[in-house]
């Protein structure tokens, strides 16, 4: 799954950990989902999307639905 | 720009680190006493030794609620993967050596291979001890092999 994380996060000049410490999840965690290596779960990514005052399909984009937009 | 502190650690993740370490230092207190005192105890006192285990057991299983608690998403889903691949390809191994025993027997020195379970083959039920502890050692193998791979995949 693409995300627009680290964007979001490189706007607000925090580091992973500064993210993780916002959502309560390891920094690990947070680099993880910025490769696309682990989605989250539906929770965490309500908490990302609030956050950052956006939907989750702002931040979150399947990569059939993004490979046939381009 | 827009600053974050470092949240303080959460109570169930103090009760983790503290319940971690005591039980470190249990495990190493009774590895320190002498086996020979300690199975003379277990002979004169046993209910006092069989009670003593079941509070270990429950204090070991709260200690592993806690952590699951204290630990986020991602890692919990790591000791998941690790739990349900590594442990079944653990117990898939025993299993095989269950059914290809006979066979295996007449190609690989079977004593060698269980010497390090033998000792506890002079106990009441020693063989039976040799098994559980060989399913522990396969089970924990699978689950950390398995653990350390997805974590290292993941990170």
């Amino acid at each position: 799954m693409k995300n627009k994380l680290r964007v979001l996060r490189a706007e607000r000049a925090w580091s992973q950990a500064d993210l993780a410490d916002h959502l309560g999840v390891s920094r690990q965690t947070i680099n993880a989902i910025e490769v696309g290596k682990y989605d989250p779960s539906l929770p965490l990514a309500f908490k990302i999307a609030r956050l950052f005052a956006m939907s989750i399909e702002q931040i979150f984009q399947d990569e059939d639905v993004a490979r046939a937009a381009e | 720009m827009q600053q974050t502190k470092s949240q303080p650690r959460s109570r169930p993740q103090l009760v983790m680190y503290g319940g971690l370490i005591a039980l470190f230092a249990l495990g190493i207190a009774v590895g320190l006493v002498d086996e020979a005192w300690l199975a003379r105890f277990a002979t004169e006192s046993p209910w006092i030794v069989i009670g003593g285990c079941l509070l270990l057991t429950a204090f070991a299983i709260a200690v592993s609620a806690a952590y699951m608690r204290g630990i986020d998403e991602l890692a919990q889903r790591a000791h998941y993967i690790a739990w349900y691949w590594g442990g079944s390809v653990g117990l898939t191994l025993l299993l095989f050596l269950l059914v290809a025993w006979p066979a295996l027997s007449q190609v690989v020195d079977v004593e060698a291979l269980t010497a390090p379970l033998s000792r506890l083959y002079g106990e009441p039920g020693g063989e039976f001890l040799g098994g559980v502890v060989a399913s522990i050692l396969a089970l924990t193998l699978g689950y950390f092999g398995w653990w350390v791979v997805y974590w290292l995949r993941k990170t």
